[in-house]
This record gives C-alpha cells, sequence and structure tokens, in this order.
C-alpha cells in the first residue's frame, strides 16, 4: 500500500487539493468560531481558572488550591437527611441542589417529550398541507420572551391566578389552592412549556425523513400499527428524539430563571446556588468550582446515557 | 381450498383518487402458481391494483378474493400476501438477519424454527454468510434478495413484486429474471409481477396483463400477446410492429395507393373502420430491386441499417408510408447497402389485421 502510495504521481497534487479544501473550510468556519473562542472559550478557561482561586474577604487569594472543590465533598459525620437520601456532607447543599436540580430537569425533559412526540409524530404523518405554516405555527410561543412566558405561568398558576380563579367561579373549591405555584412542580411545568418547541423540530425531521414504504412494508409483513410505531417509527427516530431530550435537558439543569419566578423556596435549582455564590455570598471561586463540578457531571451522564442506548449503532446507520 | 380455484378473483375493481379514476373494470383470475406480470406504462395503474392486492389501498368498488376469502376490510396484515417493494424498503436499522425474520416475529413460531427458517431464506437466495451485514453495507442487488428473501420467509399464498429489478443494472438485472424465474418454480408461490419493461414481462411471465389507463387492454401468455396482440397500442408495446394505417373493406385492408392486403383479422371490425395491417419484423422478407417480390409487397428504400452480430435491422422508407418499416434480417446473406432499393414481401398469413 504505502509503495502504491509513494509511486503515485499525481499524490502531491492530491495533498494540495486536500490542503485546500481543509484551509476552505476553516474559513468558513471562522465567523462561528471566533465568536465560540471569545464569547464561550476564554470565559470558560476565566472560570475554571477562577474555580483554583479562592475568595478572602474581598480579595481573591490567586494561589492555586482546590481547596474550593475539596469544600464541595469535605465529609461529615452528622449526614444531612435530605428525602431520605442521607448527605455525609460538611456543606451538603451543592450537592443536594446538584441533585434536586437533575432529578427535575429529568422530569421536565420527560414532559417536554411526552409533549413533543406527539405533535411532531402529527406534523410528519398526518398534515399533508401547509406544513411550513404548522411550524411557523409551532414558534409563535418565541414571540414573546422567554420571562414573559414564565411570568404568564406565575399568572396561571398564581394565588389569584387563572386556576385558582377558574376553580372558584365554577364552586369547585373554597379557597385558593397554594399548592400550585412556588414548588418544585410549578418549575417542571413551566420548563417543560417553555422548551417544548425546541424538541418538537427535531424529532419532527427524523420521523419526516422515514421512507413511507418501510412503514408500508412492516404492515405488510403482519405488524399491527402500534408494533409497526414500536419497531418501525420509534427507532427510526430516536437520533431526533435522542437529540431533542439532551437539547432540553443540558440546559435545563442550570437553568435559574424559571426557579427564581416560579420556584420559591422549596424550588431552588443548581443554577440559583451559583447565581448566589458569585453574586450575593461574594464567593465567585466556590461558584466557579460548583459550575465546573456541574458541567463534568452533566458531561458524564450524557455520556453514559448515550452509552446507554447504543448510540453508536444509532449514529452508523445510514437513512 | 380446491386447488382448481383462482387464487385471485378480481371482479368489477375500480380505484378513484378524488375525481381522478385510476382503474376501471378490473375483471380476472390469477391461478395458483402462476407467474402473472402486470405490463404498462408509468401511469396505467399497475402498481395501485398491486398495492389493492396487498391491502395498503383499498378499491373503491368492487371485489377481490384472495384463495377464495372476500378481502374488504382486512387489512395488510392479515393478508396471506407479501411484497417486495420497488424501493426494496430494507430496515435501516436492524442487520440482514433481522430484517429476513422481521414477518416471522408475527407468526407463532418458536426461536429455533424462526431462525431455521431465516437460515433457509438466506440460502434460497444465496445470501449465506451474510446475515450479520447491515443494510447499509448491502449492494443494490443484495439489497434486492434481502427484500425477496423476508417476503418469501412469510411463505404468503401470493408474492406480489413492484417493478423489484429495476433498480439494477443490465447484466444484474437479466441474470436476476433468470434466477426469479426459478425461485418461482422452486417455491411453488404465485407471482404477481409489475413491470413497464416488455422484455423482462415475456422473459418471466405465465400469462401478462397488458395496462394502459386504468384498463386491462389484454391478458394473455407471452406468445399470444406478441402474435395475436388484439390492438394497435398492444401491437405497439410488445415488441416491434411494423403498421400499415388503412380502412377494413370486405375483410381486406384497404390502404388506398399501396393497395389492398389480406391477413387475419383480431377481433370483430365494422366494415369501413379504421384499422391497421401489422406485420412483425421477423416476418418481412428483404429482395434486391424494385418490384421483384411476389405479392403481397411493398417497395421502398433502405435508409437505416443496424448491425446485430446474429441478426441485421433495416429501417426501409417504403412510398405511402410516413414512419420507415423494420425489418429483421438473419445475418446470412450479403447485405443491403443504404439507398438500395427493396422490395418487402410475406406471406399471406402473416399479416394481421387489428383495430387502433
Amino acid at each position: 500500500m504505502t509503495d502504491t502510495a509513494a509511486s503515485d504521481p499525481l499524490a502531491p497534487a492530491r495533498d494540495r487539493e486536500v490542503l485546500r479544501r481543509r484551509l476552505r473550510g476553516y474559513g468558513l468556519l471562522s465567523p462561528a468560531l471566533s465568536v465560540t473562542i471569545a464569547m464561550l472559550a476564554l470565559p470558560m478557561a476565566a472560570l475554571f481558572l477562577l474555580s483554583f482561586w479562592t475568595q478572602s474577604g474581598f480579595e481573591l487569594d490567586r494561589t492555586p488550591t482546590l481547596a474550593n472543590y475539596a469544600e464541595l465533598v469535605r465529609p461529615s459525620a452528622e449526614p444531612t437527611v435530605w428525602f431520605g437520601i442521607p448527605f455525609h456532607l460538611a456543606y451538603p447543599v451543592p450537592a443536594i441542589l446538584m441533585v434536586k436540580s437533575l432529578v427535575m430537569s429529568l422530569m421536565a425533559t420527560l414532559a417536554v417529550i411526552a409533549l413533543a412526540y406527539p405533535m411532531a409524530y402529527f406534523l410528519a404523518f398526518r398534515v399533508h398541507r401547509h406544513k411550513a405554516l404548522w411550524i411557523i405555527l409551532i414558534t409563535v410561543p418565541f414571540w414573546t420572551s422567554y420571562l414573559l412566558r414564565v411570568f404568564a405561568w406565575k399568572v396561571v398558576l398564581g394565588f389569584n391566578g387563572a386556576i385558582n380563579s377558574g376553580l372558584k367561579t365554577l364552586g369547585i373549591i373554597d379557597e385558593p389552592l397554594e399548592f400550585l405555584l412556588y414548588n418544585p412542580g410549578a418549575v417542571v411545568i413551566t420548563l417543560a412549556h417553555s422548551w417544548v418547541a425546541f424538541a418538537i423540530l427535531p424529532i419532527y425531521v427524523s420521523l419526516e425523513k422515514i421512507d413511507r414504504s418501510l412503514l408500508e412494508a412492516a404492515s405488510d409483513l403482519g405488524d399491527s400499527r402500534w408494533q409497526r410505531f414500536r419497531r418501525v417509527t420509534l427507532p427510526l427516530s430516536a437520533p431526533g428524539t435522542v437529540a431533542a431530550a439532551l437539547l432540553v435537558f443540558i440546559p435545563t439543569v442550570g437553568d435559574y430563571v424559571t426557579p427564581t419566578l416560579v420556584g420559591g423556596p422549596g424550588g431552588t435549582m443548581i443554577g440559583n446556588l451559583v447565581q448566589d455564590l458569585f453574586l450575593k455570598q461574594n464567593n465567585a471561586p466556590l461558584g466557579a468550582a460548583v459550575a465546573i463540578t456541574m458541567m463534568g457531571i452533566i458531561a458524564v451522564l450524557v455520556a453514559l446515557f448515550l452509552w446507554a442506548i447504543g448510540y453508536a449503532r444509532i449514529r452508523s446507520r445510514r437513512l | 381450498m380446491n386447488p382448481a380455484t383462482p387464487i385471485i378473483e378480481l371482479r368489477e375493481v375500480e380505484k378513484r383518487f378524488g375525481a381522478l379514476t385510476v382503474l376501471r373494470q378490473i375483471n380476472f383470475d390469477i391461478a395458483r402458481g402462476e407467474f402473472f406480470s402486470l405490463l404498462g406504462p408509468s401511469g396505467c395503474g399497475k402498481t395501485t391494483l398491486l398495492r389493492i392486492l396487498a391491502g395498503i389501498e383499498q378499491p373503491s368498488s368492487g371485489t377481490l378474493l384472495i384463495d377464495g376469502q372476500p378481502m374488504a376490510g382486512v387489512p395488510a396484515n392479515r393478508r396471506p400476501t407479501n411484497m417486495v417493494f420497488q424501493s426494496y424498503a430494507i430496515f435501516p436499522h436492524l442487520n440482514v438477519e433481522e430484517n429476513i425474520g422481521y414477518g416471522l416475529r408475527n407468526q407463532p413460531l418458536s426461536k429455533a424454527e424462526a431462525q431455521a427458517r431465516v437460515a433457509e431464506a438466506l440460502s434460497l437466495v444465496k445470501l449465506d454468510g451474510l446475515g450479520t451485514r447491515n443494510a447499509h453495507q448491502l449492494s443494490g442487488g443484495q439489497r434486492q434478495r434481502v427484500a425477496l428473501a423476508r417476503a418469501l420467509v412469510c411463505r404468503p399464498k401470493v408474492l406480489l413484486l413492484d417493478e423489484p429489478l429495476s433498480a439494477l443494472d443490465k447484466k444484474l438485472r437479466e441474470e436476476m429474471q433468470l434466477e426469479l424465474r426459478a425461485l418461482q418454480r422452486t417455491v411453488g408461490i404465485t407471482f404477481v409481477f409489475v413491470t413497464h419493461d416488455q422484455e423482462e414481462a415475456l422473459t418471466l411471465s405465465d400469462r401478462i396483463a397488458i395496462m394502459a389507463e386504468g384498463q386491462v387492454m389484454q391478458l394473455d401468455t407471452p406468445r399470444g400477446l406478441y402474435e395475436r396482440p388484439a390492438n394497435r397500442r398492444v401491437a405497439e408495446f410488445v415488441g416491434t410492429m411494423n403498421l400499415v394505417p388503412g380502412r377494413l373493406c370486405g375483410g381486406r385492408l384497404d390502404a388506398g395507393a399501396l393497395g389492398a392486403f389480406a391477413g387475419s383479422m383480431v377481433g370483430v371490425l365494422p366494415e369501413g373502420a379504421e384499422a391497421f395491417l401489422a406485420l412483425r419484423p421477423e416476418k418481412l422478407v428483404l429482395h434486391p430491386g424494385a418490384g421483384s417480390g411476389g405479392n403481397p409487397s411493398l417497395a421502398g428504400r433502405v435508409t437505416e441499417a443496424a448491425y446485430l452480430g446474429d441478426r441485421i435491422h433495416y429501417q426501409v422508407t417504403a412510398e405511402g408510408l410516413d414512419r420507415p418499416l423494420s425489418v429483421s434480417v438473419n445475418n446470412v446473406a450479403e447485405g443491403f447497402g443504404l439507398g438500395t432499393p427493396v422490395t418487402l414481401s410475406w406471406a399471406e398469413g402473416a399479416g394481421l389485421i387489428l383495430g387502433p
């Protein structure tokens, strides 16, 4: 093999062509790449660096140390029990909030997929005319700001909100229900609503790509509608569904706006702690350490998830 | 079921999509173990008819019986038919074995039985050892074989094939035609084959239904279609046919200045109706020089010659005819040069008189 490559008189020209093409690729990437480096990679590096410094009073101590990370895992003989889970930590708040955030995001993600999948399915298989119009309609909620949408849920779930006054008018309840707002449930509902439109598109695209003759073949081979869905539609739409789940799960773990507005004291998430450490407790290095740890944990969880569902096999398919 | 009853019976089947009628008055039977082809140009309704047999489409009216059972309201997954799709429809997320075994999961078989059936099907289509290949690692011919095995492994009463060879190159197609024919004899299942390729249909089929504009124009054996086409359209669709236009006059075709020709009448045509004298290229004999042939004959000039090795195809432009006549001659004697005046003659009974 190497002999033929060496004796190939066209090899240098081909190498130049490959190089030229690669350079052109970077050229096309460079606007996005420079923005990414300036706005994402550099701040991230700064955050990473910050997490190895310490705060002493109003001064930053720039001696590199693992003290912040050690603080997060410092053991304690007296466990803090949260929902029956004992945390043997001296400073258990970050760990508890982390677990809580992951659970809340997971619930929001499941809710989003449960809402988005039928909509995407409807759009891909039942809508035959004006598809573009339907897709534009799905984006309608984005015509108002994220904050307004979260506030809207406050209005819906609030003490004198739409649900309570509605139920009161109907005579079903005498006093407003207080458990609607300011709790983890409200955060999950609001997050699910905010993110559902993002999830519809990738699922829709993967469903739309499925060759209709595959579905006909499945029926022809004896599948009922449900079997056909389980054996053909669902596995073939997995790439889009996985993408949608990650698209929702990853950003919602770190969200702090929604819990601040509708979460109340019980609905705080890890993002609120980071915000608090940076802005109120004046301990940016510890906040940075919490943020970096959170990133690491999410990365590991996503990798485990992709491995568990056999993502390599899904990706190697050519539709 | 009585083996003498047809496996498929179609009675007055019609299919309409909105205002468009794509199939009308479909009435025919398909016998058990037959290799039956639906032949026609694209858009003639042949694929729709196949999909009605499969249960993917429902007829707008009329009845369909498969093995004596009425199929109204029986969905595709409960019909004793299986289909080979034009695109093959190989499941991309499954390997070859899983694809072939797909339908067996819906049958009451043990795992071992199913595995044995899959292995048997793999060797039937000559894909032994490729069972664990992924769908995207297969060539066109291999995909076609997987599709075939996947349908046959379910042991259907009727195998439906929707232009399964159209995506293959010529050589592979010819190979697969022979294999398909041999396979059909081996398994003994009724094959219903859709194609727009008349040569393919003639090669493979026991009987062929020629379709045009949603109707069956003629249903016959390949020999019957070639030698006694029902009308001009069938004659032109199956093989090459020379047509001399004229009017029917006393049992002969009056072609005006060219004279009147006798021929065997196909069907019943009223006196004075528009008709054609139809002559196959191989039934014509070429003689050098004008006016040298016997009767019946036509005079003309050689305008094109194609050397095919064993045969030579000539195009002869006859005076008084718009289209040149095709003549196929065995390559034994000296050829005719371009522009040579020639006379075409044929045996009295070789010509057919057809309606339009």
